[in-house]
């Protein structure tokens, strides 16, 4: 049978009444456990699991394709309108979608992210369909030589994104790359910085270090100088301009796709790494970029349409290698093999039909869950005009509730905590948080890509085509960071760049040096291997840091300069600090320490809403236990528990404040 | 009766037990019931790994087969090499038949290596099922070597082997290799998945699988004249020797390797380290415990539920594959293998102490 038929024979079972039912089912459930932080498919998906061994597999695997469709659309809801990074793939989402949603143009920016999502999603599947008999080549062609210099490549894209200070971005990533480098060496397997604690020696995780540097300084800036979300009570023009500018942006669309399922169909590549990349070449690509970072729609569609294209490379790792490229995915094929097809080699021979009925069903489960996002775009986006200090206990609780799954202890909790006040002074002294993520994220890969070429090759594997062919990208993309002026705010004597009251922001640069020179420090007990990738980057970063003094404390203006408590003047300055709502937070965790999560979640809610929002108690205890409620359900339908306090460690309490 | 006598007839009542087979444990297991209860199953890794979906290919049938039919909640912890699992899995799980522990090769590798951080004695807990999973060790064709005939040629030839970590679940072959006197040159870092690829891609040209990875892609890359494979480690048999792996009868076990090699059948304790290897992460490959004291009535219902399951068509046609075909260690014929994977006597603990030193430059605390 030629191809074509294949792709027909795919099409028609796709659209037969009882595959299109469990497929919307599982977009359906896919959204819903989607639009929490946090939770990402994988809970719903590993429950759908058993269901294969039932009389008829086949809807199972339509329903979870329909479940892992949606994991990277729904999580834009979040990051839009909250500025909380659901998955570590839509970070860069937030950095001009939150933007545009305190402007009052959320259902605009999601309406863009959505349209974007779905060409993004199309585009991969549309490669994956073409690609998919000579992507096996394609694939075997990407040795450790050419993994190493596309995570280089990758890392020049910081370039694009240190913020005002090319120096202080700069340190920012060293300092990225550092807080990656915590965890098992790859090249020997010792723990780096761990501190004898079982916590760290997995490294800390992305997805905590997304919430701390986006979510928590969002929450407490916006606690402090705004009353909602969006400065303008209207929603503006909407959802259907989002998707016309999607439309004019097609150049856009269709890069960003491309590096999206390029990157995704790499093991070890895809997610978060794909789209920062995207995020950096919109900046590399595009003409005024004024309004970048502050809400310009561009900086939405790019990252949005590269990481729902990531979906469809991802599936030829995994149909052709069997190699999954995140949880989701790994339960996915699960499944599979327990329905006794085997994923790997061959895969197209063997199954050549049900192969295009995934990506097919990928397909189609993307325009339906695109589609139901896109009409609950605007409707949802009323939550930016609810006075903020009611949304902000339950952003809060949530933000933890996303931290807790990481790996469900209350290290989680405390890990946030210390990365979020990280997190709020590096906007306060302007160290830019994209930095710090690029850096972090591509931090283990470098290390071992690093080891991995040399050890395999030497200093061979520089002679390789594909090796070299990178190494001219790498160069280009070196040129356009150096010749690129971000734009910034023209320096004053006396705003945010003056050269008075230096001491918090040098307290603060020297609370990081410390940090780098601890690590220099602590690198010494370590072996050669282990050894040369953090303290290399450590020397790097003091010897940046040590410029940032240098440039700080000259008697002038300068953009390595920057306190935004200087915005002010006296009258204007917020009434509170942001220790004071960092205190709050602290609130909820000690509340969780004591009562247990539930009932802390509970006792926060109510207490923050009645001194916050001058909400009646009867109606702050109401609201509390709706999110009580919420937490009951999920601990029941997904398996889900809290985390204890010395309550329960006393009595045993019922379920679900256990 | 005085207490000799009695100690005696529980002997015999035991050998009885173990003669009678299932109708005994079925009669002590009929007073447990389960009805209307949750049971949680805590998975230490995460969700779609090895040991998740062997938990949830059986936790159906369990639902099927414990007394009052209970529901059985997978719930994973991911994280730490299945230390913090174990542990919270020590600090919560009662003895009331309603947690049980999934533990992994890598669970009981931390165990040994890493003692101080695990508050679960492994060795007490007890065991419902221990299900083995072979591995198959495979080469380039590039390497002129054509079955274990030839196997001398290897020596010599500069070999190239990419895994996770040296102290990892690896050090069931690279153990091996060093028995062989193989020259091999470790790339440490790569997962499972891309290091197949890099075997394909020619980057690697030594490698292994488990059973379940080598019948799935590695076997494919075998018929396209892309690998060869070596030998399988082997299983152990009841008398504790080292036997071919019964999923690959055509290929010699690494014992027999060992002699196609050097001439002479393999001893002492570089022997016994590696046998320590081969029990941890083939033999305890995957298990179910309960926790320590759980009382025998709860136990035994335990495992006339598994003996149930491995008897069950329905499992052997739908879920059989996780367990690929092994003999199961039910109860208690499974605690003498986890008490030697977990108990190494000096001399072996000596030999990979200097191993890891020498060749890996990794120092065991």
């Amino acid at each position: 049978m030629p191809m074509s038929e294949f792709i027909l024979a795919a099409l028609a079972s796709l659209f037969s009444l009882h595959h299109f039912l469990f497929l919307a089912l599982g977009v359906l459930l896919g959204m819903v456990v989607g639009i929490l932080p946090g939770l990402g498919g994988t809970a719903m998906l590993s429950l759908l699991l058993p269901f294969v061994f039932g009389k008829d597999p086949t809807p199972v695997l339509a329903m979870m394709v329909g479940l892992m469709a949606v994991n990277n659309t729904a999580d834009t809801f979040p990051a839009v309108l909250m500025g909380i990074p659901g998955s570590s793939s839509s970070q860069a989402t937030i950095l001009d979608g939150f933007p545009l949603a305190k402007r009052g143009e959320a259902a605009r920016a999601l309406g863009a992210a959505f349209s974007a999502s779905m060409l993004g999603g199309l585009f991969g599947v549309v490669v994956l369909t073409l690609a998919i008999q000579f992507a096996r080549p394609l694939i075997l062609g990407v040795g450790f030589g050419e993994q190493l210099m596309l995570i280089a490549l990758a890392l020049t894209m910081v370039g694009m994104l240190t913020g005002a200070s090319a120096l202080k971005g700069l340190g920012t990533c060293g300092f990225g790359l550092l807080l990656g480098s915590v965890g098992a060496a790859p090249a020997t397997g010792e723990y780096r910085f761990a501190f004898d604690t079982v916590y760290l020696s997995d490294g800390i995780s992305l997805v905590i270090v997304g919430l701390a540097m986006f979510a928590v300084p969002e929450v407490v800036d916006i606690l402090r100088k705004r009353v909602t979300i969006s400065s303008t009570q209207k929603l503006g023009s909407g959802t259907l301009r989002g998707f016309a500018e999607t439309l004019r942006h097609w150049g856009l669309v269709l890069r960003c796709s491309s590096i999206g399922t390029m990157l995704g169909a790499l093991p070890g590549m895809g997610g978060p790494v794909v789209t920062w990349v995207a995020y950096g070449h919109v900046v590399q690509s595009v003409k005024d970029r004024d309004q970048l970072g502050k809400g310009d729609i561009r900086g939405v569609i790019g990252p949005e349409s590269a990481n729902n294209a990531d979906n469809g490379g991802a599936m030829i790792p995994a149909l052709m290698f069997g190699i999954p490229s995140s949880s989701s995915m790994a339960i996915f094929l699960g499944g599979l093999i327990l329905i006794g097809v085997e994923p790997g080699i061959g895969m197209l021979e063997r199954h050549l039909d049900l192969t295009f009925v995934i990506i097919w069903s990928l397909a189609l489960a993307n325009v339906l869950g695109t589609a139901t996002c896109l009409l609950l775009a605007k409707p949802i986006s009323r939550i930016t005009l609810v006075p903020f200090a009611m949304v902000a206990p339950f952003m809060i609780a949530i933000i933890y509730f996303a931290a807790y799954q990481v790996t469900r202890s209350w290290y989680d909790l405390v890990a946030l905590f210390v990365l979020g006040v990280l997190g709020v002074y590096m906007r306060r002294f302007g160290w830019s948080p994209p930095a710090l993520l690029i850096g972090f994220v591509l931090s283990r890969r470098l290390d071992a890509a690093v080891y991995q070429s040399v050890q395999v090759y030497g200093a061979s594997f520089l002679e390789r085509t594909g090796v070299q062919v990178m190494l001219a990208l790498i160069v280009v993309s070196i040129i356009l960071a150096v010749r690129f002026k971000p734009s910034r705010a023209t320096l004053t004597p006396d705003g945010p760049n003056a050269p008075v009251h230096r001491v918090p922001q040098l307290v603060f640069l020297g609370v990081i040096a410390a940090c780098a020179a601890y690590m220099v420090y602590e690198s010494v007990e370590l072996t050669f291997l282990a050894r040369v990738f953090p303290l290399s980057v450590a020397l790097v970063t003091l010897a940046l840091l040590a410029a940032v003094l240098v440039v700080s404390m000259r008697n002038r203006p300068s953009h390595v300069l920057y306190d935004g408590e200087r915005e002010w003047n006296e009258v204007e300055r917020p009434a509170h600090s942001p220790l004071h709502y960092q205190g709050w937070m602290l609130g909820l965790l000690v509340a969780a320490a004591v009562f247990g999560f539930v009932l802390g979640v509970f006792a926060f809610i109510s207490v923050f809403l009645r001194v916050k929002a001058n909400v009646a108690w009867p109606r702050a205890a109401l609201a509390a236990s709706g999110a009580v409620l919420v937490l009951s359900a999920m601990s029941h339908f997904l398996v889900l528990d809290y985390p204890e306090g010395i309550l329960q460690r006393l009595v045993a309490m019922p379920w679900p404040f256990n | 009766m005085n207490s000799n006598t009695l100690l005696r007839s529980g002997a015999c009542f035991g050998v009885i037990a173990a003669l009678a087979g299932m109708p005994a444990i079925e009669a002590a297991a009929q007073k447990v019931d389960f009805s209307g209860k949750r049971i949680e199953m805590l998975v230490p890794f995460t969700p779609g790994g090895g040991s998740d979906i062997y938990s949830r290919a059986l936790a159906p049938f369990f639902e099927k087969y414990l007394p009052g039919n209970p529901t059985i909640l997978v719930r994973n912890v991911p994280g730490g090499g299945s230390i913090p699992g174990a542990n919270q899995f020590n600090s919560r799980a009662k003895p009331d038949g309603l947690h049980v522990l999934v533990s992994s090769s890598s669970t009981v590798m931390n165990f040994v290596f890493q003692r101080s951080k695990f508050e679960l004695d492994l060795s007490k807990a007890m065991p419902v099922v221990l299900s083995p999973q072979g591995s198959v060790v495979y080469i380039a064709p590039g390497l002129g070597v054509k079955s274990i005939k030839d196997i001398a040629k290897l020596k010599g030839q500069a070999l190239t082997f990419g895994g996770n970590t040296p102290t990892g679940a690896e050090m069931r072959v690279t153990t091996a290799f060093d028995l062989l006197g193989l020259d091999v040159k470790y790339v440490w870092g790569v997962e499972r998945g891309p290091v197949r690829l890099a075997f394909e891609r020619g980057e690697f040209n030594i490698n292994y699988d488990t059973t379940p990875g080598f019948l799935k892609n590695a076997s494919q890359l075998v018929k396209a004249g892309k690998a060869v494979p070596l030998f399988a480690l082997g299983v152990i048999d009841e008398t504790g020797k080292v036997v071919r792996d019964p999923n690959f009868k055509n290929l010699p076990s690494f014992v027999e390797a060992y002699e196609a090699m050097h001439g002479k059948q393999p001893s002492g304790p570089a022997f016994e380290a590696w046998k320590a290897m081969l029990k941890m992460g083939v033999m305890a490959n995957k298990a179910i415990l309960l926790p320590a004291g759980t009382p025998e009535p709860i136990a035994a219902a335990w495992r006339t539920a598994i003996q149930k399951t491995l008897q069950d068509p329905e499992f052997d046609q739908k879920a059989g594959k996780v367990i690929e075909g092994y003999p199961q260690f039910i109860g208690e014929s499974a605690r003498p293998i986890l008490r030697d994977a977990t108990t190494l006597s000096p001399e072996v603990w000596d030999w990979l102490r200097d191993f890891l030193k020498t060749k890996h430059n990794v120092t065991l605390k």
